[in-house]
């Protein structure tokens, strides 16, 4: 009903998805909030979150307000957040790089932001100036230079850009466990793993801050480039001829993807596929056009990642399961449904 | 508006590609670009387009010269259509169609009356006013060169430049086509494989032969037998044609008895 609807219907009904797009967001939120070991009633997390938000200042429990507003509502902004990025950040380079599957993940960002972060965990590098989440951020910066360049010999093999983030991927996997099996002790290694697998615990509000603000900033940088990224379609040469000053757009783009994907992967870790599948998803439902599909991208990103941070607290009880892990129960199989859909390129 | 192209180098791991190939196509002018595969052509056109930078020699577009120019000014007065467009993206005809209006709208500018109108007239003219909403994936590849084209008409250019825009069309959509171009009556320059079509529409044509350019002029002057096989190595005969007056050749290949 909703493709029908986003296929067919002129903008009023486009506006009428996105508010409804909106709205789901903040509902998935209230119930992120509400869900957990501690089950709390939506009356009291409502009340919580408006007492939070300052509006008001209601008498309530301190323990459950404390639980809603701290940990949970900061837990599941930081989900939106990070949902949105990579979201933002796989629909950008999958037109920039022209192939349906460049991803952060997939062109082994996240995977250099996790060598960082265990060589300054464990290593001690930087002499405790930098934090992990600096090394996070510093190691991905660092892979998606070394994929760019990689791959800037290709002008027009789309391929090869993918095969420079598969080699980037398997080099710094295979660094990360060089330095966590020769220094972790069997303590550290057990939550470098869950780290490594994409983790929302411990997410306080300023981080959630930094996420939101470079997200926004980040996806108002990209919104300005809508139409340019449509003309990116019949590759560089192509939107060079229609006027578009491709070296300093890739360069402009590519950094803000660059930043949001290491801010993202320094707080929350390695989180693969959302920005892979969910592109694709907002294509489908919405068509090519980035006006379009960039705001599509970042607010069904936002509702998977909540959606996808709850489930992984409930699937097993009394226990939570590294928020990768669950986007990657989902984010398969819709992978394999891509490659076996992709249209053979002509 | 003209288009030339003076003493244009442009090397790659150090063989010439382009090799010192001066060139002027007059306002109105519709240009011939013939040569064997290989020979350069496609180069030509990409530095003419200034979508490569040559090594020596420069391009001027009227009274303006290209380098330095900025991209959006250059597509706003000249269109390029591509020898192969290929795209993973699913667009639809019109959502291609309508990328040739990129160089005339600012990133927030929404869409006007005045595009819609464009687009309408282009995809008239090409004759796929009734295909706006198919997939471009589901064309086939004659019709997607005259998506191309539209696209490229789209941009209101006063210079096209087209590589090889009759591949893959069958014989009434090449003259079609062809003629299309005449009567726009832009500057254009035309790379093509069939002597006889470049002689029947083309004002004035060049051979590029190992990125050089070795013969300039009329089609009378041009399409001679001789050069026909120095350039392509087959023995030809060249006549004007009794039914539609312009010139043309017939290939001598060693036949097998008819
Ligand atoms: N980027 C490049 N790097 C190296 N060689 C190139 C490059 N571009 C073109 N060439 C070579 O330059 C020569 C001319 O190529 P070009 O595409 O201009 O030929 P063409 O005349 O358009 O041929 P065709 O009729 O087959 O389209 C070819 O030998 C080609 O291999
Ligand atoms: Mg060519």
């Amino acid at each position: 009903m909703i493709e029908w609807l986003a296929a067919r219907a002129g903008w009023p009904a486009r506006w009428l998805l996105a508010l409804l797009a909106l709205i789901m967001l903040a509902g998935v939120v209230i119930l992120a909030a509400s869900i957990g070991e501690m089950p709390i009633p939506l009356s009291v997390t409502l009340a919580s979150i408006t007492n939070g938000l300052g509006i008001t200042d209601l008498p309530l429990d301190r323990i459950q307000q404390g639980i809603v507003w701290q940990y949970r509502m900061s837990r599941a902004l930081m989900a939106a957040s990070c949902g949105a990025g990579l979201a933002l950040c796989g629909t950008i380079l999958q037109a920039l790089l022209r192939n349906a599957l460049a991803e952060p993940y997939v062109l082994g960002i996240s995977a250099g932001a996790s060598t960082g972060a265990v060589t300054v965990l464990l290593l001690g590098l930087g002499g405790g100036l930098i934090g992990m989440p600096m090394g996070a951020f510093l190691g991905a910066l660092a892979a998606f230079a070394l994929v760019i360049l990689l791959a800037a010999g290709a002008r027009s093999s789309t391929t090869r850009v993918i095969l420079a983030g598969v080699a980037a991927a398997q080099l710094f996997n295979a660094l990360t466990a060089w330095v966590v099996s020769t220094s972790a002790n069997a303590e550290q290694s057990r939550s470098i793993m869950f780290w490594l697998l994409g983790s929302l615990g411990g997410v306080r509000w300023p981080d959630v801050g930094l996420a939101a603000s470079i997200v926004i900033l980040g996806g108002l940088i990209c919104l300005c480039f809508a139409r340019t990224l449509d003309a990116f379609a019949f590759g560089e040469d192509a939107a060079a001829a229609l006027g578009v000053a491709v070296a300093p757009v890739r360069l402009i783009l590519l950094t803000v993807t660059a930043l949001i994907t290491a801010t993202m992967v320094s707080i929350v870790g390695a989180v693969g596929f959302v920005g892979l599948v969910i592109p694709h998803a907002a294509r489908f439902l919405i068509g090519p056009g980035h006006l379009r599909l960039l705001p599509a991208s970042v607010l069904i990103g936002a509702n998977f990642m909540v959606l996808a941070d709850i489930l992984s607290r409930i699937i097993v009880p009394q226990q939570v399961l590294p928020i990768g892990v669950v986007t990657a129960l989902f984010g398969a199989p819709a992978f394999a449904l891509i490659l076996y859909r992709a249209r053979p390129s002509t | 508006m003209s288009l030339e192209g003076h003493e244009l180098r442009w090397m790659k791991h150090q063989t010439p590609i382009v090799d010192d190939v001066t060139l002027t196509v007059q306002p109105h002018e519709t240009l011939g670009l013939l040569g064997p595969n290989g020979s350069g052509k496609s180069s030509l056109l990409q530095l003419l387009a200034s979508l490569r930078t040559p090594d020596t020699g420069r391009v001027r577009l009227g009274d303006m010269p290209l380098r330095h120019q900025s991209r959006r000014r250059i597509a706003r007065r000249l269109a390029l259509v591509e020898q192969h467009a290929t795209t993973e993206a699913d667009l639809c005809v019109e959502e291609v169609v309508q990328l040739g209006r990129t160089p005339h709208r600012g990133p927030l500018r929404p869409w006007q009356p005045e595009d819609e109108r464009i687009i309408r007239q282009v995809l008239e003219r090409v004759g796929l006013a009734g295909m706006r909403r198919r997939r471009w994936h589901t064309l086939s590849g004659g019709e997607r060169q005259r998506v191309q084209l539209a696209r490229a008409m789209a941009q209101q250019p006063e210079v096209l430049l087209l590589d090889e825009p009759t591949n893959h069309l069958d014989i009434q959509h090449q003259l079609d086509l062809l003629a299309l171009i005449r009567r726009l009556a832009l500057t254009s320059v035309i790379a093509l494989h069939d002597l006889n079509l470049a002689a029947m529409f083309c004002d004035r044509l060049i051979v590029m032969h190992r990125g050089q350019l070795v013969a300039e002029g009329t089609p009378a002057t041009v399409l001679t037998p001789a050069l026909i096989h120095e350039v392509y190595g087959v023995t030809a005969v060249v006549e004007r044609s009794p039914h539609h007056g312009r010139l043309q050749v017939h290939y001598l290949p060693d036949l097998p008895p008819a």
